[in-house]
């Protein structure tokens, strides 16, 4: 029964509701209960699009090639734009991943956000509205206004709640990637004008010459290299990482990055594979520069927010390389590695949001020695760091093994370059857990922290569950995966 | 021999059929006559409400009347002509008119201009305006443009004691007059080349090369640039904007710049058609000096008004991109473009109109500081309509540049495509720029609300058209097709 709703639909734009109730209560209630009703409200639709996205899991057929839950309904007959939402494997690890992050936000802002607290979860349901529909999106232009739509509530988040260098790094994200993608909408014009649809599987079925292939791929890369982000193209993450409230932190290390690998899987590889493999070597570049360059870089950092920001370029670069090897193991290992960084990073933001609502300080020379002040989350933090370093056992492993070991088949310079990386994250993320859990005494006042509160537990609880999990069994997830990458790699070949 | 025939030929309605296209405007002209004594003989006291309800009612029956009017065609020796092309552009212009009416009811007495003389003056102006959408010769075409105009001007310098006021009243006028010139020597150029003033003797002429009447039309272009204010024609639109009454500014930002993009679109796409080579190079320049002036203009500005008349500049730039690219597709997008411009402008200037400080409207854009802290709905539409205008989707700004750089890409004009997004980023700045003021910043100086109903009303129906636009879109293009035909 339930396979005949458009579930897809009802998951994308509940959140939305939950913002348009939360307008609706009224400012001045009595006993001055609006903000905790504003919370209440806005967890519950958190929740509920979270089950939500448990009955489509449940009701996911692994076995069925191509797109299912799909639904099409005309939107702008004449320029050929249809309305079509669908999903495979990819979309719906995506999906679920989004949709348990966001009620993690939501709770992590429960105390810690005190004014414009309607605008701030308003924002919060609105991105996920955003995000849930353009994983959905078949359409390229559907998916551009879905993917454009995030940098509203994001560049508020970012603006209103963040530090204090907030405005500058607001603008920087929104006008960066903005001007990262106008260039793929014109790419996506172009498109829709010459194949006369801009439907996924009609433009699918278009072969474009090399020529174009290129500069349409040049066109969308910009704008998926900025939000993955690649090298050159970094400098606005270390800034609007810092400034985000933690939550915006979360959300922008787990969900935002991801946007960018999820389109050159989705978009760049199918539509353009004779361009993908001219790129390959460009993209490998890049991506170890990114790897080496970055881990060096935070290696110097002392600003811990900074620190895991410059990490997070880093782990991307895995990805990238991942999706470029054209390859099941490259693909699984890049999708695997986007998976597990959003559960750790984002895992490593709540650490350091803990952090930061006990001491007011990031300055990782201020800490030390949590291990007697806040044993339990010293054992979390511990779990987490060793994800984010790639230990055997944990979910950062095996997408970085996957990558390395796909990689060697095509160039083995570029395994031993990333792999380097290991080394190097292992020194920056050792030195980080080291310096706050061990580290000696540097700042009596910060005797008085307390131990987490259990609402603080029900977040670190889960995400460090899923990454040791995810560790233990990949297949859970790279399950998911079988059918569209082999389609993916029928295309490139 | 020639002239006999014609002297023999005109006679003054053409039969019945001529004489019923022309209704709504005839209709228009008799209310306007009404005004007059009404004015200075039973709204007694001068009393502004009676003659702004008066007026209102008046621009209703006419937008009903062009609605309900079934004959299409030439009329007064075809001196007229009326498609749904025309009925289409007249309607916009008779809502936008509207929508200023339906705000000035309210807010004359705290912007100073509550003189019965401003609905006249403006039902005037808009009487010119329909007769210039409906002109089918040069001359008419002139003559009701400058009855457009002449009450504009006017209109600038109706708070008699504002220097700022009478200052871009003049301003106006002078740039306006010289314009007119420029529009006026293209026109006997032209005459003085074709032999003829008519656009349908003219369309019947074929000449496609020669000197004189390209000369012609660039002075033309020139003199409908300066309506549109588009650069390097644009000199007097920041200043008219900052200095005349907002609700003024308004009427100005909105009403003859429809009047005078359709006037461009009659010219390049119904009568100079052989002559688009030549266009296209010009309108391509005039909408990248537009597109750069807009978007780097607008910066440094911290006068509100200045800033919108940038803005509207750039939104220019764009509107000609798609207006280059000649093909049906181009107007539609052109059409889309400034039916949902006129409601971003309409929403933006409905809540700067209902916002005043000690007294005083707002006239910079640190005024707007903190302005989320106490009146968060009102902050959350113009937040809605900043990034509208900046053309993020899914708001309706969007769909505007998305249609316009569609037509582009259509006729393979990349590099203004480019160009065009490109600017569209340098001008997202300065919208970013007032949700910066009224989000990140706060003031312990409240602004004072003052709303009636009916501006309320406004700004929710431009809100709603603003974010759901997505909903009307098919409908609205299906809209605007049916009047091309």
């Amino acid at each position: 029964m339930i396979s005949s709703w458009p579930i897809l639909s009802i998951t994308t734009f509940l959140p939305l509701c939950g913002a348009f109730f939360i307008i609706l209560i009224s400012k001045e209630s009595e006993n001055n209960n609006s903000s905790f009703n504003v919370k209440t409200v806005a967890l519950w639709t958190s929740i509920m699009t979270f089950l939500a996205s448990i009955i489509i899991l449940i009701n996911f057929d692994f076995n069925s090639k191509g797109f299912q839950f799909e639904e099409i309904s005309e939107w702008v007959p004449k320029l050929g734009i249809v309305y079509h939402f669908g999903i495979d494997g990819i979309s719906l690890s995506f999906i679920l991943l989004t949709t348990f992050l966001i009620p993690i936000c939501i709770l992590l802002s429960w105390n810690s956000i005190n004014h414009r607290l309607r605008e701030y979860m308003i924002s919060f349901l609105v991105l996920e509205t955003f995000i849930i529909g353009m994983f959905c999106s078949l359409d390229l232009i559907v998916f551009y206004i879905f993917f454009e739509g995030v940098l509203i509530p994001m560049f508020l988040i970012i603006g209103i709640w963040g530090g204090v260098n907030r405005v500058y790094a607001a603008f920087k994200f929104f006008l960066y990637t903005l001007l990262g993608s106008v260039l793929m909408l014109i790419a996506i014009i172009y498109i829709l004008n010459v194949v006369g649809s801009s439907d996924l599987v009609d433009v699918q079925n278009f072969d474009f010459n090399f020529y174009t292939q290129i500069y349409l791929f040049l066109a969308f890369m910009i704008s998926f290299a900025v939000k993955v982000p690649m090298w050159p193209f970094h400098t606005w993450l270390p800034d609007a990482h810092v400034e985000a409230p933690t939550a915006g932190s979360v959300i922008l290390a787990g969900v935002l990055l991801k946007m960018g690998g999820y389109g050159f899987l989705r978009f760049s590889l199918p539509l353009f594979p004779e361009a993908s493999q001219f790129f390959q070597p460009i993209i490998f570049f890049l991506s170890c520069v990114a790897i080496i360059y970055t881990s060096l870089v935070a290696f110097a950092q002392t600003d811990i927010k900074k620190l895991i920001a410059y990490s997070s370029v880093a782990h991307m670069g895995f990805v990238t390389i991942g999706i470029f090897t054209f390859n099941t193991q490259g693909l699984d290992g890049a999708v695997f590695q986007m998976i597990s960084h959003g559960l750790i990073s984002g895992a490593l933001f709540l650490s350091i949001g803990v952090l930061y609502e006990r001491t007011h300080t990031r300055d990782i020379n201020m800490f030390g020695n949590y291990a007697s002040k806040m044993p339990r989350f010293s054992v979390f933090l511990m779990i987490i760091t060793l994800g984010s370093v790639g230990l055997p056992g944990t979910s950062g492993f095996i997408g970085e093994i996957l990558v390395l070991m796909a990689v060697w088949s095509i160039n083995p310079l570029v395994t031993i370059m990333a792999g380097l990386s290991l080394i190097l994250g292992a020194i920056y993320m050792l030195r980080f857990y080291r310096k706050i859990v061990f580290g000696y005494e540097t700042n009596k006042n910060e005797l008085k922290v307390k131990e987490l509160n259990l609402r603080e537990y029900s977040l670190f609880l889960p995400l460090s569950f899923f990454i040791i999990l995810f560790g233990i069994f990949p297949n859970i997830i790279l399950n998911f995966f079988i059918h569209p990458h082999s389609f993916i790699i029928n295309s490139i070949n | 021999m020639k002239i006999d025939e014609k002297i023999i030929k005109v006679n003054l309605f053409d039969g019945i059929d001529g004489f019923l296209i022309a209704v709504p405007e005839i209709f228009l002209l008799f209310s306007i006559l009404l005004l007059i004594p009404l004015n200075l003989y039973f709204f007694k006291d001068k009393e502004f409400k009676s003659s702004s309800k008066f007026s209102i009612f008046s621009i209703l029956i006419t937008l009903i009347l062009i609605l309900f009017n079934p004959h299409e065609g030439q009329g007064f020796n075809n001196l007229i002509v009326s498609t749904s092309f025309q009925k289409f552009v007249k309607s916009l212009i008779l809502v936008s008119i509207l929508l200023v009416l339906l705000i000035c009811k309210n807010k004359s007495k705290i912007e100073n201009i509550d003189y019965s003389e401003f609905n006249l003056l403006t039902l005037l102006s808009t009487c010119g305006m329909l007769f210039v959408v409906s002109s089918n010769n040069l001359m008419t075409l002139f003559l009701a443009l400058e009855l457009q105009a002449l009450p504009i001007y006017i209109l600038c310098t109706l708070r008699r004691n504002d220097i700022k006021s009478s200052e871009s009243g003049l301003k106006y006028f002078l740039l306006g007059a010289l314009s007119s010139g420029l529009l006026l020597f293209g026109i006997s150029l032209i005459y003085g080349f074709s032999g003829t003033i008519s656009f349908n003797e003219i369309l019947a002429t074929n000449i496609t090369s020669n000197i004189g009447l390209s000369f012609g039309l660039v002075f033309m272009l020139s003199g409908i640039a300066f309506k549109i204010s588009a650069a390097p024609f644009h000199m007097w639109s920041p200043d008219v904007y900052q200095g005349s009454p907002t609700p003024i500014t308004l009427l100005i930002a909105t009403a003859p710049k429809i009047t005078a993009i359709s006037v461009l679109i009659i010219l390049t796409y119904k009568v100079f058609v052989d002559f688009n080579d030549r266009w296209t190079d010009l309108i391509i320049a005039l909408s990248l000096c537009s597109m750069v002036v807009g978007s780097i203009g607008a910066i440094i500005q911290s006068n509100l008004k200045r800033l919108l008349a940038y803005s509207s500049i750039s939104h220019m730039g764009f509107i000609l991109v798609g207006l280059v690219s000649f093909s049906n597709s181009g107007i539609e997008a052109v059409l889309f473009y400034i039916t949902i411009y006129l409601f971003l402008l309409v929403g933006v200037f409905s809540i700067i109109l209902s916002l005043n400080k000690d007294g005083q409207p707002i006239e910079l854009i640190s005024d707007l500081k903190g302005l989320s802290n106490h009146y968060p709905l009102l902050s959350i539409s113009l937040l809605v309509f900043m990034f509208s205008m900046a053309g993020i989707p899914p708001l309706s700004g969007f769909f505007g540049k998305w249609l316009v750089f569609f037509a582009a890409v259509e006729k393979e004009l990349y590099f203004l495509a480019i160009l065009g997004v490109i600017f569209s980023v340098i001008s997202a700045f300065y919208y970013l720029k007032i949700v910066k003021i009224i989000y990140f910043e706060n003031s312990d100086d409240p602004l004072v609300l003052e709303q009636s109903p009916e501006l309320k009303i406004i700004i929710f129906i431009c809100l709603t058209i603003t974010c759901l636009i997505f909903l009307f879109l098919p409908f609205l293009q299906q809209l605007i097709i049916n009047h091309l035909s």
